[in-house]
């Protein structure tokens, strides 16, 4: 028999299927059905979405604060290092992430927030040295760190998204 | 978020009526803004709300009602980490006021 869950979300916050052990052709048909459904997910959210999406939101929040002093209240420009390293950071993220709110901190740093309520949101800084400053709630849990982009986004950063997003 | 000198700008709201705080947000705030942004409305958080999370409120009345919020975490390796816990636990614990009408800065 085939359970639906064995549609898991996987730690990459990809969507994936374990392998089926139904024998019967109602088990069959019920395989199929989930890859169905698999497909109709994965065509919904087409690769590079996210990136897409992400950048043209960074684009418009630099936009808004490429001089100093932004904000009244003494802001950093965004920092042109900052801006490449989000970028970076968008570029690799997994398909299935949703977008974050795109924002610039008054340090000139790169902000990405995604807020699914108060007890579930997950909030980071990503700075010019790829160094990535987050903060997150997942129900009662806090969770804080600093980690670096080197090539792609932090797996500790990505583990931390996919439990609030599971939360 | 802090700004970059760690001194958070805000002002003391109590006893003022919903249009006294607008007043102030119209007399103190929008002029110090860059030309095009908005002022939607306010969140209000107590002093102890502030307090409770080591910061320090410090009220200058320069110009009237101006107090600055210091205290922020310094000097360590993962501060912003620890700006943005901060942040996220005051952003939760504020009641955010909308003003009837949006604020443009011309």
């Amino acid at each position: 028999m085939i359970a639906a869950s064995q549609l898991q979300l996987s730690r990459e916050g990809v969507l994936t299927l374990r392998d089926s052990h139904g024998l019967s052709p109602e088990a069959f048909r019920l395989w199929e059905r989930i890859k169905d459904l698999r497909r109709y997910w994965a065509e919904g959210i087409s690769v590079g979405r996210v990136a897409a999406i992400g950048i043209a939101n960074l684009n418009v929040a630099r936009s808004e604060t490429s001089w100093a002093n932004w904000d009244g209240y003494g802001a950093r420009p965004i920092d042109t290092g900052a801006y490449e390293m989000a970028k970076r950071f968008l570029c690799t993220l997994p398909t299935m992430t949703p977008t974050p709110a795109i924002g610039v901190d008054p340090d000139g740093e790169v902000s990405m927030d995604w807020t699914f309520s108060r007890t579930k949101l997950l909030s980071i800084s990503v700075g010019a040295t790829g160094r990535v400053s987050y903060a997150a709630r997942i129900g009662v849990d806090k969770v804080r760190g600093t980690e670096w982009i080197v090539d792609a986004v932090p797996t500790a950063v990505l583990d931390v998204l996919s439990r609030v997003m599971r939360a | 978020m802090p700004p970059p000198d760690l001194e958070l700008s805000t002002y003391h709201t109590d006893d003022l009526s919903d249009n006294e705080i607008q007043n102030v947000a119209a007399t103190h705030v929008l002029p110090e803004m860059a030309v095009g942004r908005s002022i939607y409305g306010c969140a209000d958080l107590t002093v102890e709300q502030y307090e409770e999370k080591a910061l320090e409120v410090d009220r200058d009345d320069i110009p009237e009602r101006h107090t600055t919020v210091t205290g922020w975490p310094t000097g360590n390796a993962d501060d912003k980490a620890a700006h943005r816990d901060i942040a996220i636990d005051l952003a939760s614990a504020a009641s955010l006021k909308l003003f009837p009408s949006e604020m443009k800065r011309r």
